[in-house]
């Protein structure tokens, strides 16, 4: 089912692909592109060629089921091994498809409340690139305990240790960036210092897994259950925390609480530690991962309790955030334009941001272009008023290409989605469900590409 | 002998009592250190970093773009400094991962005794490789090895993925459908260990354990020798209508050697006496235990293949006669 | 000709509001339904997925309540698994990666300076698709039928109950 959502994150990588590459700003070079946005892009290729990896081994599966091919059937002679292949291949790029547009976050976050553009931009966007490439070669530290040769293990192991160096990279330069910044303490970036704290704990908890034999005592255990959550809610949910609140003035027009958010930060800061770092001991103290219960007697009633008191101090955490969210909305301080004085084109806008983003286009100086614009902001004209009107760009230098028309709001994609559900639905319970399903894909996909007529197009 | 009260440490990796988990359990404190130290510094530097210049006035600040040549040519030594190091750092401990990889997993490991694990929902069967003798010894979650010796598993499931996992003697290892994994582990201490499935199996996967008695060779070959023999004839009345009962209501599933009962769906009971604890490690061996086992196990492990047995009272406490007879 | 080079925007006042008709979604529950804006489908996919996080992180509090201490009895077995692997679905499928990918919705356009991202109505498609799928992995919980094979959902199929169940790859029961 799993398919539904991954067509989803391909159509959404596509989309980012294209607006990065195609509809920059005039003067935003690749070079000048905000490291958030790089993120994205390298995210979103990874997006293209991870999620073809899980979809392959559904449709495998499904059809394993419906129409009795053997892909897993190990009784007549498939392989139960080939699924964890694929969908580790998968699999393991997705933790880095969450976890790079969280560094992009901390990028953008950390440069803004140090006063300073990121140290090493250059090194930062390569680390993100470097780190989407490796990311293709790790999956099979998942399967280490499966008896798979060690000759190919080691391998993998390597390659598991070298995936911390573009991750050190960009902690360095993070570092870096503060210790040459004047650092203003607001609760964004209180959100990605903790974020550094707890998520090079996860990073050298990551060295520890790598290592085959270790890993042969700690796989399926709860140090790996600790492992994760150190680098998924250290390593993304922190950063998105302080992402959230260093955003949410642009998109709602309205400031959260700085008091609310610095509790947000310590209890979710304290309540994780305390619910995931006793989790290490737990692994190695023997106990294994998805057990509904456990017996007593194995020493392992403490920490549990433990991880279960910091687990409701992130429930906390996370209501006061919501919280926080609903005051603002309503009686929050109305958010100006640019409220942390930053550097990059998002604080250039209204907050919200006018219902085109730009009434005008800007042309980009340099990578923080509202930092390096010196008095007047130069804009760019020509665009039609009357129509979706864009300007198209060229890719690497983003100069002028060509306008181009967007399509008006329609309720096909609402139809087409509902139309694809069904069919996806169906093939639960019957292979017929594909071709006769197509068909009503088919008639909303018409709807949605009818050409308009000539009437309806205003003159080009 | 296994009571579980106040034994922490008999299921977990950092109390080796095999080859196998303490050269791990080495490489795992070196590891250990290393990355603790590399934290530390790491943190230094962040709060360092924090603490250098503070921001008196807040936002409206104007952003510095610039800065001195000099204090950037020595922060960006240090950032490739620090960068170097990481991959130094890295490169050892890939070189003592290799060290203990080649030292655990030999290509050609020596093997003195083999026992065929196969891997059930949600129990484990032992089988005994006993070279030169049609015997075999059957048994099933508690497994005894003698200390000093290479025992391989083979590792086999005929269901789902399991994964065999004995903390104290060494890392796991998976039981795959259709595959054939094996594990060399050696004890070195004499002591009973507990170890348990660590691959999601399902409803149970909880309380699929197992244990392991590392003894003295001539104390292992002496339980060799009792596992070997068939179950003994029933010796009073009581205990052969508990046979018969059992051959009635049980026999469909397990196997006493020595008698007509040779289903091999549950385990093989041809000893069952002689374990400490029943249904995969969950309940210590006692007469109550057993006869609440065999009249509802579905309230001690829900799911589990092994229906309510509805007994009358009598005919139960004959099976129960009958089984403890089976040391 | 003349109509044409009168709607270039040129920053005046009648022109924004030009624009900003030009722009504007329609009207009414049909309006809100068909928009495909990528600051509106953005801050669906925020929402939404904080909601998915929202209803995962209860479910953690469940398994935390479970293990709280040894042989807990809050779930049997069956409930657990069901709450494991809904939980780590829900994080990893809806919450996750819809979130990261619907804060690039939101920002990216905005970040480098565009006023649209590309494909409008394909960014609805895929929202109304998450959320099909969401709800299609969600609701089957709800009814005590939900996945439990763990998200990675390993063949052979763990399966542990014999009530049909909809397995997270395949849609296998």
């Amino acid at each position: 089912m799993i398919t539904f959502t991954e067509v989803s994150s391909l159509a959404v990588a596509v989309q980012l692909i294209v607006t990065i590459f195609k509809l920059r700003a005039p003067g935003m070079s690749l070079n000048r592109l905000p490291v958030f946005a790089w993120s994205q892009l390298v995210t979103s290729f990874m997006v293209v060629f991870a999620m073809p990896g899980v979809m392959i081994v559904s449709s495998a599966l499904i059809s394993d089921r419906l129409v009795t091919t053997h892909f897993f059937d190990t009784n007549a002679g498939g392989d139960a091994l080939l699924f964890q292949h694929l969908f580790w291949f998968f699999g393991h790029p997705e933790v880095y498809i969450i976890f790079l547009p969280a560094t992009g976050m901390v990028s953008m976050i950390v440069a803004t409340f140090a006063r300073r553009p990121i140290f090493g931009y250059p090194a930062v966007v390569t680390s993100l690139v470097a780190t989407a490439f490796l990311a293709f070669g790790l999956w099979v530290h998942h399967m280490f305990v499966t008896g798979i040769a060690q000759l190919g293990a080691s391998f993998f192991t390597a390659a598991s240790m070298m995936v911390a160096i573009p991750s050190g990279v960009q902690i360095f330069c993070w570092i870096a960036t503060l210790w040459e910044g004047r650092i203003v303490y607001r609760t964004p970036l209180l959100f990605c210092l903790g974020f550094i704290v707890v998520f090079v704990i996860g990073g050298l908890s990551g060295v520890m897994v790598a290592s085959v034999p270790i890993d042969t005592q700690v796989h399926d255990t709860y140090f790996v259950v600790a492992h994760f959550h150190y680098v998924l809610i250290g390593g993304a949910v922190f950063p998105l925390f302080g992402g959230l609140y260093y955003w949410f003035p642009k998109i709602t027009g309205r400031m959260l609480s700085e008091r609310a958010g610095r509790w947000n930060f310590w209890l979710l800061f304290v309540g994780f530690n305390l619910t995931f770092f006793p989790m290490h001991w737990l692994g190695l103290a023997g106990m294994p991962r998805r057990v509904y219960t456990y017996p007593a007697g194995l020493g392992w009633g403490d920490a549990n309790l433990l991880a279960t008191i910091g687990a409701f101090l992130i429930g906390v955490s996370v209501l006061l955030f919501l919280v926080n969210v609903l005051m603002s909305l309503r009686q929050g301080e109305t958010a100006p334009d640019n409220p942390w004085h930053a550097g990059t084109l998002e604080w250039a806008t209204s907050s919200p941001p006018f219902v085109c983003n730009f009434p005008e286009i800007p042309i980009v100086p340099g990578p923080e272009p509202l930092w390096e614009e010196r008095g007047e902001r130069k804009l760019a004209y020509g665009l039609r008023g009357d129509v979706r009107e864009v300007l198209v760009t060229h890719l690497v230098d983003a100069t002028p290409d060509h306008r181009y028309t967007f399509p008006d709001p329609s309720i096909w994609p609402l139809l087409a989605a509902l139309a694809t559900t069904a069919l996806f639905i169906g093939s639960i319970f019957t292979p017929w469900a594909i071709p006769i399903g197509a068909v009503p894909v088919a008639v909303t996909l018409i709807g949605w590409f009818w050409p308009k007529t000539p009437a309806d197009e205003p003159e080009a | 002998m296994l009571a579980l009260a106040g034994c922490g440490g008999i299921q977990s990796a950092t109390n080796p009592g095999g080859r196998g988990a303490d050269a791990i359990y080495g490489l795992w404190s070196v590891f250990l250190v290393v990355c603790a130290v590399v934290w530390l510094l790491v943190m230094a530097a962040l709060v360092w970093a924090m603490l250098r210049r503070r921001a008196r006035h807040p936002m409206a600040l104007a952003p510095e773009l610039d800065s001195d040549p000099n204090t950037k040519r020595r922060l960006r030594r240090t950032v490739e400094l620090a960068t170097v190091a990481t991959l130094v750092i890295l490169l050892g401990l890939t070189g003592a991962t290799y060290g203990v990889v080649s030292k655990i997993f030999p290509v050609h490991p020596r093997t003195d005794l083999t026992i065929e694990l196969t891997g059930h929902r949600w129990w484990w069967e032992a089988r005994y490789e006993l070279p030169g003798t049609s015997a075999s010894v059957v048994t099933a979650n508690e497994i005894h090895l003698p200390v000093g010796a290479d025992v391989t598993f083979v590792l086999r499931s005929d269901d789902v993925i399991h994964s065999l996992w004995v903390p104290n003697l060494d890392g796991k290892t998976d039981l795959i459908p259709g595959q054939t994994n094996t594990l060399t582990v050696r004890a070195d201490r004499p002591a009973t260990y507990r170890g348990q499935c660590a691959e999601f199996c399902g409803l149970q996967h909880a309380y699929m354990g197992l244990f392991v008695v590392a003894e003295s060779p001539p104390k292992f070959d002496q339980w060799l020798e009792t596992q070997r023999r068939p179950a003994p004839p029933p010796d009073n009345p009581d205990v052969r209508h508990g046979l018969d009962v059992f051959m009635a209501n049980c026999a469909s599933c397990h196997r006493v050697r020595g008698t007509g009962a040779t289903a091999t769906v549950g385990p093989d009971l041809t000893h069952v006496a002689s374990r400490a604890t029943i249904a995969a490690g969950r309940l210590p061996n006692t007469p109550g235990n057993l006869g609440g086992w065999v009249a509802d196990a579905q309230q001690q492990k829900p799911g589990v293949l092994m229906p309510p047995m509805r007994l009358p009272p009598a005919d139960l406490q004959s099976v129960l006669h009958y089984l403890g007879t089976l040391r | 000709m003349s109509e044409a080079s009168a709607s270039i925007y040129t920053g005046g006042a009648e022109d924004l509001a030009i624009l900003a008709r030009t722009w504007a979604r329609p009207p009414g529950w049909i309006g809100w339904l068909s928009a495909a804006d990528h600051k509106s489908i953005g801050r669906r996919y925020l929402v939404t997925a904080f909601g998915f996080f929202c209803f995962a992180g209860i479910l953690a509090l469940l398994m935390r309540l479970q293990l709280a201490q040894p042989e807990g009895h809050l779930m049997g077995p069956d409930r657990y698994n069901q709450v494991f692997t809904t939980h780590g679905m829900t994080m990893m499928f809806l919450f996750a990666v819809p979130m990261m990918q619907g804060l690039g919705i939101y920002l990216v356009p905005l970040m480098v300076g565009a006023r649209e991202i590309a494909f409008p109505r394909l960014n609805a498609y895929s929202y109304w698709l998450f959320l099909g799928g969401g709800l299609m992995i969600e609701v089957p919980f709800l009814l005590d039928a939900g996945p439990d094979v763990g998200w990675f959902a390993y063949v052979p199929c763990p399966r542990s109950s014999i009530i049909p169940r909809i397995a997270p790859m395949s849609g296998r029961r």
